[in-house]
């Protein structure tokens, strides 16, 4: 009690540290609310769309219009996504269910749309990731005040004592304001009228534990600077160093060696190609089936029955192949990010982050998934209506909501390696402060 | 008591060499030496924070060589304020040190008391209290424990003469309670108002061997004394 006591008076009676805190709530409050009004401008924009897409398809004349035109798919954020405006993937996207041959997953920047572009930090998430970590590695070099204090209090209280029940004590608050923090922001979310399910809150808890990680580790960190640096000025100097290295400089060399490994995946063009050859050659078979000698009306449309049926079992399911091998290589190199992630807590933060959010990596292959299943059977409505049943009035694919994809949030498959490697870096930093001060203080 | 053999400390001795000395209960000891750094390093072995290379340290008889923790009070002096945790105030500093226990709070406030600090003055913040009062309650707090035996280093260094009398005061106290003081300083006009017995430090070694006591201190001619030992 006497140090948490004690503690608890050097954090809070600290202007700075009160001015930080008010500062830190102002910013997360506000970008709470740039989330929340982001995210209803989103539930409008969901609204417009499926009455848009309704009206679409009474507009077709025939089902050969509505296989070529086909209908959008929207990809819908989750609510979680108020916390994570800016560090996600991606915004928000779309694809385009029709029966050609090119699969799309586009961000439209047409009207109003262009000026809801993602920029860096400006979330909640953001600004944890952000001033949160210069806020912990300043206080974690702040814990130890120097040499001579030290050595002052030594002389009544134990060095293992001292240090460890100081350093928790100073974390149990720290800690403290972040998850209060966190819970006004959560509260405010709800006053917003967003309405966050149990499952979304089972998505948050895991976050929060992992930033709560994140920024203990850069406590440690400021607090072994200060040590390594044998408590003089320059320690400033290494912390805000180590700082931008950590924050800036690690994520962005990450972000060119994805960026560079995935330029070694084929183009989309290449892919296009190779599916258009397919569909070009199919139809010349066709054609030359149909034009080899005269036909009946009835013939004919037994010939194109039998070219579709094929077309789908065959030709379709080969440019659907295709696309799954772009997609498993996508995954393969998304599990090595995430992997890669594993050994920096910035990096893995912002992993965790764009997965909880629902968009990040995993959710886009689940979109990815859904729309190859969509257009295959969107395919099979399209042969049964125009070749089988030859149906003249049309009756729309999507019945519900098969237009609306819903955000998955997804916790990392290696969320517990995440927690496990940061937990073991913040021991081994606390270690090395301890065994690094025992030294400077009791000297041989 | 304490009780110093053959200290040896830094490369060949050369901070500290073949230290013999003894401080008995109910003495002042004032080791005078003109190198800070001797002092310092000296005071830090008694506190533990050194190991020596060579000799032994006994309190009231107990080889506390090996030992981090020695049972000897010190009390250090202060450069800066600044050093410490400025946003409590005096009061939360004194109630962290002392823990829950009563009798130590009580203990320093006893010294504080000489100084003319009440429990009403420390509810002032470090940062805006003034380095007197701040230097009394360190040394309070560096008494509290009561220990027999204390060492002081260079406390008063820099200070004015009010407050030397009420340190001299509470240090002629501590003596008359029977408590064995080593007072490591470079001033050897303050060593001639308070001490015992004298030593002095000069590249290390002990000179002269056997330590001048008081009486014969006073008849000395403390220029010439200065010139062959501190100059």
């Amino acid at each position: 009690m006497r140090y948490l006591r004690y503690e608890f008076l050097c954090i809070f009676r600290d202007k700075k540290v009160i001015l930080f805190i008010i500062f830190l709530l102002i910013l997360s409050i506000y970008y709470i609310s740039i989330g929340v009004s982001e995210y209803m401008g989103f539930l409008n924009k969901k609204e417009n769309f499926i009455a848009y897409e309704k009206q679409k398809i009474k507009q077709y004349t025939n089902y050969t219009q509505y296989g070529g035109y086909g209908f959008r798919v929207l990809y819908e954020l989750s609510p979680v996504t108020v916390f994570f405006t800016n560090s996600t993937v991606f915004k928000d996207i779309e694809s385009n269910i029709d029966t050609l041959e090119i699969l799309k997953i586009y961000h439209s920047f047409k009207g109003k749309n262009l000026f809801s572009q993602k920029e860096s930090f400006k979330d909640f998430s953001g600004i944890v990731f952000l001033f949160g970590s210069l806020f912990m590695i300043y206080m974690g070099a702040q814990a130890i005040k120097n040499k001579d204090y030290l050595k002052f209090i030594l002389s009544k209280l134990s060095l293992t004592k001292v240090f460890f029940s100081s350093i928790f004590s100073r974390l149990f608050f720290l800690n403290l304001i972040f998850i209060l923090l966190f819970a006004v922001v959560y509260f405010f979310t709800l006053i917003k009228a967003i309405s966050l399910h149990i499952q979304d809150i089972s998505f948050l808890l895991p976050f929060l534990l992992y930033m709560l990680l994140f920024l203990n580790f850069f406590f440690f960190l400021g607090n072994l600077i200060k040590i390594l640096s044998n408590f003089r000025m320059v320690t400033y100097l290494w912390v805000f160093l180590f700082w931008v290295v950590s924050i800036f400089l690690i994520p962005e060399i990450n972000r060119v060696y994805l960026f560079n490994e995935s330029q070694k995946l084929p183009t989309n063009e290449k892919i296009n190609i190779k599916k258009l050859k397919t569909l070009m050659d199919f139809e010349k078979r066709g054609l030359e089936m149909l034009l080899k000698k005269k036909h009946s009306l009835t013939e004919i449309q037994t010939i194109n029955m039998k070219l579709a049926k094929e077309y789908k079992k065959n030709e379709f399911m080969l440019n659907v192949s295709r696309e799954l091998v772009l997609k498993k290589r996508l995954k393969d190199l998304i599990t090595y990010y995430e992997k890669r992630s594993l050994l920096f807590p910035s990096l893995y933060y912002s992993f965790t982050s764009h997965e909880i959010s629902g968009q990040g990596f995993y959710g886009y292959l689940g979109f990815y998934d859904y729309i190859i299943k969509l257009r295959r059977e969107f395919l099979e409505y399209y042969i049964q209506n125009v070749y089988v049943k030859r149906s003249k009035k049309i009756e729309p694919f999507v019945k519900n909501s098969e237009n609306i994809f819903k955000a998955k949030n997804h916790l990392p498959e290696t969320y517990l390696y995440g927690i496990l490697i940061i937990m073991c870096y913040c021991i081994i930093l606390i270690g090395i402060s301890y065994f690094r001060l025992r030294n400077l203080i009791y000297k041989k | 008591m304490i009780k110093i053999e053959h200290l040896e400390y830094g490369e060949n001795g050369s901070l500290l060499n073949d230290l013999n000395m003894g401080i008995e209960n109910g003495e002042i000891y004032c080791l005078i030496c003109k190198e800070e750094q001797c002092l310092e390093t000296l005071f830090e072995i008694l506190e533990g924070f050194r190991k020596i290379n060579k000799g032994k340290i006994f309190v009231d008889s107990n080889d506390v060589t090996e030992s981090e923790k020695k049972y000897i009070s010190s009390v250090n002096h202060i450069e800066d304020i600044g050093d410490f945790e400025i946003e409590v105030t005096l009061n939360n500093f004194i109630d962290y040190m002392c823990g829950n226990n009563i009798n130590l709070k009580n203990r320093v406030l006893e010294i504080l008391f000489q100084f003319n600090l009440f429990e009403k003055d420390l509810n002032i913040k470090i940062k805006n209290s003034n380095l007197i009062d701040f230097k009394a309650v360190h040394l309070a707090i560096s008494l509290m424990n009561d220990e027999n035996n204390i060492v002081i280093n260079d406390f008063i260094r820099g200070e004015g003469k009010e407050f030397e009398l009420k340190f001299n005061i509470l240090l002629e106290e501590m003596r008359q309670k029977d408590k064995a003081i080593l007072y490591l300083t470079g001033n050897i006009f303050y060593a001639y108002n308070i001490a015992d017995k004298v030593s002095f430090i000069k590249n290390g070694s002990l000179m002269p061997a056997e330590p001048i006591i008081s009486e014969h201190l006073k008849e000395m001619d403390m220029m010439a004394l200065y010139k062959k030992y501190l100059n």
